[in-house]
């Protein structure tokens, strides 16, 4: 295993590449991760560090993936950019908000998908848009043509009126990313978007992520998925054990690690 | 297409919460149990309950012919029991007869002169209804036999008299209705309150936390833009309301419910066989003022258990053991020796109820209301901001837990914490120990064993999630541990009661306690097998679980082998809370705590243990006085011996070799 301290060194030289030659994107990122940290009291167990130093950035119109097996700190570091969990150590800037001193700027600027979502099972459809809606202070008749927007882009008419307990694995997924962009955000922050989906269902999602693209958002997405990750990421940071090992796109590992697959390159930054 | 976004103002949050709080309410309306149980159940159980509960609890059949033994000359009290539907058959004096069930009743008579009868005893069992209806047509038949029997005698002397009528007595009741009715719901309305307010409120506060929690959209809820506290508000005041309503309902399928069962024309113990008519107004908005703060108290602890939860089905454990308590706090209420105007008037819950008992009754004095009510009002507020900022704590809301490493605790941590517990439970045994025993011996130390020792160590891993087995030392041990079991017992007695002698000579035992010591040891009330299973199976099982198990499983990682078994051995000294027993003990727990180290296991222990007290048990029992015992017992060359072979059994001890894995 390398010295977490040299790696993240190495990380930042990487980084600071790879925004000196993306020169066209805008200089202003849409996200900005400053050495997060989370460290969970226990007072049973001690101090358990589940992400260190996490810093990273992401601008509009790029999809930035978080890659990483199970427990390497991925749901941790987007919690904190979310403003579920508050940083032990560091800080992040979302759309300019930063997540410690304007939690309620964050959270209007981003929508966020956690991996575990649910909806509510004796809500309909359109009610559930309809209640995150007003939550995000959308009311009347701009609430209604909005949810009426959704469902149309998500094709959920044939349900929207039924409650979410009988929806279909599918068919609640639609409602969980229609739900994440009921206000439009500039920023999307997606957790395992994908899984235990179905083929069919994952690939609506992945049509949606490059959508959103198109349209100039960010979207953040962590998965541990490497397919996904060579398929849409422009730009990935590979995290492991709680500490980035890596950041930078596709050809950038490659040649990094001096490995072509994602798998393999993914491998060589974990097992050193 | 951007939306027009309008983020409310953190300041001005309450249309938030009335957003969620109608999400909700809406929601909670649309789950068939929760409406069910809150509205619909209410409704049919009291009218069931209270017709059902007159129907069990009615008397024997007032036509049933029963059987009434006898022996001796009833004489002229025969013609009495005529046409009481009695079944007479003499026999010699057998009361046992009516236990055995051959009758329901036996009377023994003493005759008098002539035809009389001089006493009589009527053996019944209470517990029997057929018996205790013998026992009244019996008596009303001798009451009858003694007016005319008097009757007879005062015209013998030439005094014209009904002796029934020489006092007569007539109970006039000078309360209403209404107030007769106050009185019975005085003593029923209060704790039903506390009970309707946990269980009305309980599936909505459940739900929407821990329910929540459990579907993974409280997470998405909190990124929101909106103040939490305006979720938590939302959310508390859904569980308030529904609570609240789910009251009323009670408390309008009570008044049905009894309506229903006095036209009827059952009769409910406890009601009376009168309606219960509802209380006047002035009553009714005092008993609401005192609602109030109880409402509020309950809904946070219910919110307070949500928040703690991490799904619907762990909260609703919690649940039951919190409405025990509060039913138990909430039980004072009901004494009718307890007024408002003492300490009751602080305690939460049981002053509220104590409150609307004396509402109802019309005894209720101004200041000890207030202090009932400030005080409710003041845990209220104080449990509803413990709500709030749990359900302001990111650990809670997301359910997450740091990463469950198990035995990642520092041996300091781990260390620490068993010092304290055990420290913590032989205080709490100083006090309950003493208590429960003195209520009865064997009950006591049975209840002190099995409840005070067992389920703390039982309990303990868990607590603090290290694993079970291995801290309580559940491993199978080799077979030649438990055949040297013995050998360590005996050895163990013989070392122990030197050290005793020696002991008894600068630290001599008060000679009343002695003999107290030796009681205790030889029950005569106690069977030779109680004794053994009280004495010697219990202590070996329970106290080894606690002191070999629990204690010294969280001491021993990371420790040198003397200090744990030095302090496994003192604490299981000081456990035993005489100061005389003080040493002699420890040694055995020190002697025990190396065995457990050796073998890694608990079970030889517990033998050791249960031989050891059988020992002494039996000792005490047939040997206590035997010069050629205490002599044999104290022979140098005997004690070298036992020293010997106790050092050799336990050096012998060795662990089993187990899969690493």
């Amino acid at each position: 295993m390398k010295e977490p301290e040299r790696l993240s060194s190495e990380d930042r030289e990487q980084e600071r590449r790879t925004s000196l030659a993306s020169q066209e994107a805008p200089a202003v990122p849409a996200i900005e991760a400053c050495a997060l940290t989370k460290v969970f009291h226990d007072p049973r167990q001690g101090d358990v560090t589940a992400a260190s130093g996490i810093r990273f950035s992401c601008y509009p119109g790029e999809i930035f993936g978080l890659l990483g097996p199970n427990g390497a700190g991925k749901t941790t570091a987007l919690r904190m950019l979310s403003t579920v969990l508050r940083p032990t150590s560091g800080t992040a800037r979302i759309a300019g908000h930063d997540v410690l001193e304007n939690p309620l700027g964050v959270r209007k600027a981003i929508g966020y998908l956690s991996a575990n979502t649910g909806l509510y099972p004796r809500l309909t459809a359109r009610e559930t848009l309809e209640y995150f809606g007003s939550l995000h202070g959308i009311r009347g008749s701009v609430l209604k043509d909005r949810v009426a927007h959704l469902v149309e882009l998500f094709t959920m008419k044939d349900f929207c009126d039924v409650r979410c307990e009988k929806l279909s694995t599918g068919m609640k997924q639609k409602v969980s990313i229609a739900r994440t962009i009921v206000h439009d955000p500039p920023v999307l922050i997606l957790d395992e978007p994908t899984l235990g989906l179905d083929i069919l269902v994952a690939s609506t999602m992945i049509r949606f992520v490059e959508e959103c693209r198109q349209r100039g958002k960010c979207i953040l997405f962590s998965t541990h998925i490497m397919s996904e990750v060579e398929k849409l990421c422009d730009r990935v940071a590979i995290i492991h054990r709680g500490t980035l090992r890596a950041v930078g796109s596709l050809p950038e590992l490659r040649e990094l690690t001096g490995r072509t697959y994602m798998d393999d390159i993914f491998m060589s930054l974990v097992e050193e | 297409m951007r939306a027009e976004v309008k983020g409310p103002d953190p300041e001005q949050n309450f249309g938030a919460m009335k957003v969620v709080f109608r999400k909700e309410f809406v929601e909670i309306l649309r789950d068939r149990r929760a409406i069910f149980f809150a509205f619909v159940a209410p409704l049919l159980l009291y009218p069931v309950l209270f017709v059902s509960m007159s129907a069990v609890s009615g008397t024997a059949d007032e036509a049933a012919s029963l059987k009434v033994g006898f022996s001796g000359d009833p004489g002229a009290l025969v013609p009495y029991l005529d046409g009481k539907h009695l079944l007479l058959k003499e026999l010699a004096f057998d009361p046992k007869a009516v236990r055995r069930g051959d009758f329901d009743l036996f009377v023994s008579v003493i005759p008098g002169e002539g035809e009389g009868v001089d006493s009589l005893t009527l053996y019944h069992v209470a517990t029997s209804p057929s018996s205790q209806e013998a026992l009244r047509r019996v008596e009303a038949a001798v009451d009858r036999y003694r007016e005319d029997l008097l009757k007879g005698r005062f015209a013998k002397k030439g005094v014209s008299m009904d002796p029934a009528r020489a006092v007569s007595v007539e109970p006039l009741d000078l309360s209403t209705d209404s107030e007769r009715s106050d009185s019975r719901l005085g003593r029923l309305l209060p704790l039903l309150l506390v009970i309707l307010l946990l269980s009305g409120g309980s599936f909505a506060a459940l739900d929407v936390v821990a329910g929540e929690k459990e579907r993974g959209t409280l997470e998405t809820l909190y990124i929101h833009p909106i103040p939490r506290m305006s979720i938590v508000r939302g959310k508390f005041l859904v569980v308030l309301t529904i609570s609240l309503i789910a009251l009323v309902f009670n408390f309008v399928g009570f008044l049905i419910g009894s309506t229903l069962a006095s036209h009827m024309g059952f009769e409910v113990k406890a009601l009376g066989s009168a309606p219960v008519i509802l209380p006047p107004a002035y009553k009714l908005a005092v008993i609401l003022l005192l609602t109030l703060p109880l409402a509020v108290l309950t809904s946070s602890i219910l919110l307070v258990i949500s928040a703690f939860s991490r799904s619907f089905r762990e909260a609703q454990a919690y649940l039951l053991p919190v409405t025990l308590v509060a039913l138990a706090i909430g039980l004072l209420s009901v004494s009718p020796h307890v007024t408002l105007a003492s300490v009751v008037a602080v305690v939460p819950i049981a002053n509220v109820a104590l409150a609307i008992r004396e509402t109802l009754q019309g005894t209720l004095s101004v200041l000890p209301f207030a202090v009932a009510l400030g005080s409710s009002t003041l845990y209220a507020w104080l449990t509803l901001r413990k709500a709030y900022g749990l359900l302001q704590r990111e650990d809670l809301v997301l359910g997450i837990e740091p990463p469950p490493l198990l035995g990642t605790a520092s041996a300091e941590t781990r260390k620490r914490r068993a010092l304290f517990s055990a420290s913590a439970l032989i205080l709490f045994l100083y006090f309950a120990a003493s208590w429960i025993q003195a209520i009865h011996l064997v009950y006591g130390l049975f209840v002190t064993l099995w409840g005070f020792v067992l389920v703390p160590a039982l309990l303990y891993p868990a607590a603090v999630k290290v694993p079970f087995r291995e801290t309580l030392g559940l491993h199978a041990s080799p077979f030649s541990s438990y055949l040297l079991a013995p050998l360590i017992a005996v050895s163990a007695v013989i070392l122990v009661n030197a050290y005793a002698m020696l002991q008894n000579e600068f630290l001599p035992v008060p000679p009343g306690m002695e003999e107290a010591i030796k009681d205790l040891l030889t029950q005569q009330e106690i069977s030779t097998v109680t004794a053994f299973l009280l004495f010697a199976v219990s202590p070996g099982i329970c106290e080894e679980l606690l002191w070999r198990g629990a204690f010294q499983g969280e001491l021993e990682p990371g420790r040198r082998p003397w200090y744990t078994v030095l302090t496994v051995g003192l604490f299981f000294g000081v456990f035993h809370l005489s100061i005389y027993r003080l040493i002699p003990t420890a040694l055995v727990g020190v002697a025990l705590a190396v065995l457990r180290h050796r073998c890694g296991s608990i079970f030889p222990c517990m033998l050791v243990h249960a031989i050891y007290n059988g020992v002494i048990l039996f000792l005490a029992t047939y040997h206590a006085e035997d010069p050629d015992v205490q002599s044999f017992l104290v022979n140098p060359l005997v004690l070298i011996v036992a020293g010997g072979v106790l050092a050799l059994c336990l050096g012998a001890q060795r662990r089993r070799v187990r899969n690493p894995d």
